[in-house]
């Protein structure tokens, strides 16, 4: 097993599973926790591009999945939670002769989440989403649409409540 | 780290058919998976049942040989998935469940405040998942809910009642969003059908 860019100091627990490790590059000082599941699904195979980039100082929480088919960038210092879902692609169901399950997958986008953010439990992030810097998630919330910097977004779908304001300095709630 | 099926499944296969209720050609079910009392469970052909998926089974009548659980033909069940059996669940052949996926057809009925609610009774369901749908990550399904054919459960939602054939269903509580139309042979949203087909039962009175 060989990993595209493997830094100094990572840990990654006993039972995670990663598919094609040779696609994904991982920074220093980087936690992996147990029963992650990292699956990268290449359009062909001998694409030269790294398709999950995790940078330093990244930690992911233990029973997360990570599925790449176009790129998923991880910024530094991100702090992920357990149980959260990232993907970059999803299914069709367009076509009601075939079942869902056989349909391709659709093209999807690419997922970013930036510097300093944290990710709560148990959040599904779809795909075509940027998550800003220094941003909140909360937990069981679905990230459908992009989350502006330094904001504070919950809900299914994600709504953002609070934001910070650099005039005042301080975080501020925001009303409908 | 890559995932395979190891060169024991199949030896480990002979050993669940005699465990399970019935036990069909090439399963495959992957290391940390809890099933208790396998008996009562039905696995078709080529179902897979990924990692630290935890199957629970309460039969009320221990001896009885009918099956509580049954999975068709082609069904996935992925990682972290919990499934609660009591009465009857059926999911049909060509299904997919997503990780962490709550499947339950029992709950407890919180009408005695005396008692705490884990002595109170069972209230006993059943659920019905149709064939070819799709249960998208974190979903949790109540009992007494049928999910029709061709249907798609959005992330994290929470259904607690029935689902239409051909739809798409998102929230908690779960709400039809989209639905196939057969007239129009496409996918539409379902306050703009409504609509549609008001307008039509207009235009068929002005008609007559």
């Amino acid at each position: 097993m060989t990993f595209g860019h493997y830094g100094r100091n990572i840990y990654i627990f006993p039972g995670v599973h990663i598919i094609r490790p040779r696609f994904i590059s991982i920074g220093d000082n980087v936690t992996i926790g147990k029963g992650t599941d990292i699956y990268v699904h290449p359009t062909h195979s001998g694409l030269k591009n790294y398709m999950i980039r995790i940078s330093n100082n990244v930690h992911i929480g233990s029973y997360n999945i990570i599925g790449a088919r176009e790129s998923i960038i991880l910024e530094d210092n991100v702090l992920i939670g357990p149980h959260v879902m990232i993907g970059d692609h999803s299914h069709r169901y367009e076509n009601i002769e075939i079942p869902i399950k056989l349909q391709e997958s659709t093209e999807g986008g690419p997922v970013r989440i930036e510097r300093d953010s944290w990710i709560g439990a148990n959040v599904f992030i779809l795909p075509n989403v940027t998550i800003g810097r220094h941003s909140v998630v909360g937990a069981n919330s679905v990230v459908n649409r992009d989350i502006p910097p330094y904001s504070v977004a919950v809900g299914a779908p994600a709504r953002v409540i609070k934001q910070y304001d650099f005039g005042l300095k301080q975080w501020v709630k925001l009303d409908e | 780290m890559i995932r395979k099926k190891p060169f024991w499944y199949r030896l480990s296969n002979v050993k669940n058919r005699f465990l399970f209720g019935s036990y069909g050609k090439d399963v495959y079910i992957e290391s940390g998976v809890v099933i208790n009392r396998p008996r009562f469970v039905h696995v078709g052909n080529h179902v897979r049942i990924k990692r630290n998926t935890s199957i629970n089974l309460h039969p009320r009548d221990k001896k009885s040989k009918e099956i509580l659980l049954f999975l068709g033909d082609h069904v996935i069940i992925s990682e972290g998935c919990f499934i609660s059996a009591c009465n009857r669940l059926v999911i049909e052949e060509n299904v997919g469940v997503s990780p962490n996926v709550m499947i339950i057809d029992n709950s407890r009925v919180l009408g005695n405040v005396g008692l705490p609610s884990k002595e109170q009774d069972l209230k006993i369901g059943s659920v019905h998942i149709g064939a070819d749908s799709w249960i998208a990550y974190g979903a949790c399904i109540l009992p007494n809910v049928t999910i029709g054919k061709h249907c798609i459960i959005g992330a994290l939602s929470v259904v607690n009642k029935d689902i239409p054939p051909y739809s798409l269903a998102v929230g908690s509580p779960a709400k039809v969003v989209k639905r196939y139309d057969f007239d129009r042979g496409e996918w539409v949203k379902v306050s703009e059908s409504e609509i549609s087909l008001r307008g039509m039962d207009k235009e068929k009175g002005k008609a007559h």
